[in-house]
């Protein structure tokens, strides 16, 4: 014989024409709530066509409701109900929601919120590598061209390499020696009297003027040239855009789309290199000058200029800074020059490479 | 019959709102904000559900689709004033604009905004009361438009001529407004403050802001918390604030602190400990036959909230 207990549980019942409130007794008979008023009366509600609009926390009163609007309610602030009715029958259960407590709720949404972090931490370079690995030519490109077409606008273009042919003389020694034809390279003059020269997707490199002012010989600018040229052929370029899509994608919410927030707050953090991509641009961009028959000395030489313009940063803004600090890459571009000599081509003369000098100068 | 009290009482923990609110963000985040609408709503749910009176909980019916419906039309009546604007704007003043005519294309562009805040506010007290309900009756709100618009602007208006003095007058006028046109079922909410008190307490504080460096504002604020609350009445019971500037400056430098050393992280905790306050501090007294109200059948449209959430003007006003 099956003995079942037989629950019982005490609320409130509201019928929804008034604000009187009424303690009311329930029983579960089969599917069916029974709600046995003050008065001896009863009322049964077929569990299937009961609403349950709060009591899903454990603070919360379980209100149930019935009926076209306005609704009757029943309140139930047993904290035992829940799981009680939950227990005695699967139309209960489907009814009757489980109630949550505040120490559960907060155990999961701080291993969510861990999660999550995790996932941008490690999840979004990991997916931007992957990404940049398999997305075509042609987009890389595009992306490129989108920087080409802000600086066009801004009207900050001062010369592009295929106009000018000292220039051009030395990034065809470069990409004629290079790993082979992946990429055609659009190499543009900036008009920015900062030191500075970034390389964008698809094979854009934008040098500063001040850049090409500040060196001295070609084969300064040439190891620039080369370092750069390495960042777009490994995609590093490409692979820190893609970083910054988790990011991008989460300023645009909580933004609600204001485009220009979002661009300058992607923007300023966009085209950062990670510690490794510098140290593998600097290896690569070696054995590019190498294979050009460039004087490697000049890419050390105008390290050193860069290291006595901004100094080597305090430690910790080291810590932070993607890049490796600069006596260090120094050192090793130094070691790995002196491992492999070799003959070297000159690549302007000088009359040349004064006139690429002052490219920009009015 | 002996007055009785009935007690507001906040059960809400910062816990389990830490919960919904992160769960909020990460599904606005997905959504590209569509979400915002559903995230808004859930946390009223729970705010209501929390919320006790006389042993009960309040129940909040809004849906996030009505709001997100109302933010869609929110969008697209600025999205319409903002081309009338330029088309006005190149139409009539063209290339050779004289200043004065920029500035008063300008000025006339937020005076229409304002006149949209306006009646946003309205409106969206409409909804939020229409959708909250107290012993399975319904609470309403059936303040005219046009009526709230007249009495923003010449509130605005006179507030700016008396370099602010009239606005202890104003926010007596517009909780007025608020209440007398608020609805309990059947039952009107009545409002008797007389703008005296709170006129005199508002020199005071202009007075001693030097002095106490501005925190004799919070003073002023609990004052006038007290004195709205305890001017609003429902047949024969009236409410009772109990809010000192003391305790309420507390609670914001606590909370302010809550939030800065925890990166923004117990932001949950202090809106909970923030409704604790006001709940603890707020009672009803008096004796009032709860059979005797009577249900009101009654509908309203989400688009005035949709407005005044994209035009970010805070619409709570604490009732």
């Amino acid at each position: 014989m099956v003995t079942s207990r037989r629950w019982e549980w005490s609320g409130f019942y509201y019928d929804g024409r008034t604000a009187a409130r009424e303690s009311v007794t329930l029983t579960l008979e089969g599917n069916r709530l029974r709600i046995r008023r003050t008065d001896g009366t009863t009322l049964l509600w077929p569990l299937s066509l009961v609403r349950q609009t709060q009591g899903g926390y454990s603070t919360e009163q379980v209100r149930l409701e019935f009926g076209d609007e306005p609704a009757e309610a029943l309140l139930v602030n047993d904290p035992t109900f829940a799981a009680e009715i939950r227990e005695a029958s699967p139309v209960a259960r489907r009814a009757v929601r489980r109630q949550w407590k505040t120490g559960p709720i907060v155990a999961l949404s701080v291993a969510a919120l861990v999660l999550v972090v995790a996932l941008y931490v490690w999840g979004a370079p990991a997916g931007a590598v992957w990404a940049a690995d398999r997305l075509p030519k042609s987009w890389e490109v595009s992306m490129g061209e989108g920087f080409l077409e802000h600086l066009q606008r801004s009207d900050r273009v001062c010369a592009d390499a295929d106009s000018v042919p000292e220039l051009r003389t030395i990034v065809t020694r470069l990409t004629d020696a290079g790993p082979g034809e992946e990429y055609r390279f659009h190499v543009i003059v900036v008009r920015d009297s900062l030191i500075n020269a970034f390389a964008a997707p698809g094979g854009f490199v934008f040098l500063f003027s001040g850049l090409v002012n500040a060196a001295k010989t070609p084969e300064e600018l040439a190891g620039v040239l080369a370092h750069e040229i390495q960042h777009v052929t490994l995609r590093h370029s490409t692979r820190s855009l893609l970083r910054e899509v988790p990011l991008r994608f989460a300023l645009f919410s909580i933004t609600g789309g204001g485009e220009t927030t979002a661009n300058t707050v992607a923007s300023l953090g966009a085209l950062t290199f990670r510690r490794g991509d510098e140290t593998e641009a600097d290896r690569e961009g070696l054995r590019l000058l190498r294979a050009a028959q460039v004087d490697p000395s000049g890419m050390i030489s105008f390290m050193r200029t860069l290291e006595a313009e901004f100094g080597d940063a305090p430690r910790f803004v080291r810590y932070l800074s993607s890049h490796p600090r600069t006596v260090d890459r120094i050192a090793e571009l130094e070691r790995m020059a002196s491992e492999a000599r070799y003959e070297t081509r000159p690549l302007l003369d000088g009359a040349s490479w004064e006139r690429l000098r002052n490219l920009c100068e009015e | 019959m002996d007055p009785t009290t009935a007690r507001l009482r906040y059960h809400g923990t910062g816990g389990s709102l830490f919960g919904l609110m992160f769960v909020n963000a990460l599904l606005t985040i997905i959504t590209l904000t569509i979400y915002s609408a559903w995230a808004k709503t859930k946390v009223r749910v729970y705010h209501w559900s929390h919320t006790e009176l006389d042993g009960d909980r309040f129940a909040y019916h809004g849906t996030g689709g009505e709001l997100f419906a109302g933010f869609i039309k929110a969008g697209v009546v600025l999205i319409i004033l903002s081309f009338a604007f330029s088309a006005l704007n190149s139409a009539i003043i063209g290339e050779n604009a004289s200043v004065g005519a920029q500035i008063a294309t300008t000025v006339g562009f937020y005076v229409v905004f304002f006149l949209l805040v306006a009646l946003a506010i309205n409106s969206a007290r409409r909804y939020r009361l229409r959708r909250t309900s107290w012993r399975g009756i319904r609470f309403s709100f059936h303040g005219d438009g046009t009526a709230f618009l007249s009495l923003m602007i010449r509130g605005t208006l006179l507030t700016i001529v008396t370099l602010g003095f009239y606005a202890p007058y104003f926010a007596n006028q517009a909780r007025a407004f608020f209440v007398e046109h608020a609805k309990f079922g059947s039952e009107p909410f009545m409002y008797d403050g007389k703008p005296g008190p709170l006129f005199r307490e508002y020199v005071k504080a202009v007075l001693l802001t030097l002095p106490t460096l501005g925190l004799y504002w919070a003073w002023y604020a609990a004052f006038k918390n007290r004195h709205f609350w305890n001017h609003t009445a429902m047949r024969g019971a009236r409410f009772q604030s109990t809010i000192t500037g003391g305790a309420l400056l507390g609670l914001h430098v606590t909370n302010l602190l809550l939030v800065l050393f925890t990166l923004g992280l117990g932001t949950p905790w202090a809106i909970a400990r923030m409704h604790s306050f006001w709940c603890n501090n707020l009672s009803l007294v008096g004796t009032v036959d709860w059979a005797t109200i009577q249900q009101r059948a009654g509908e309203a449209q989400a688009v005035g909230e949709g407005l005044a959430d994209t035009l970010d003007v805070d619409v709570d006003f604490g009732m």
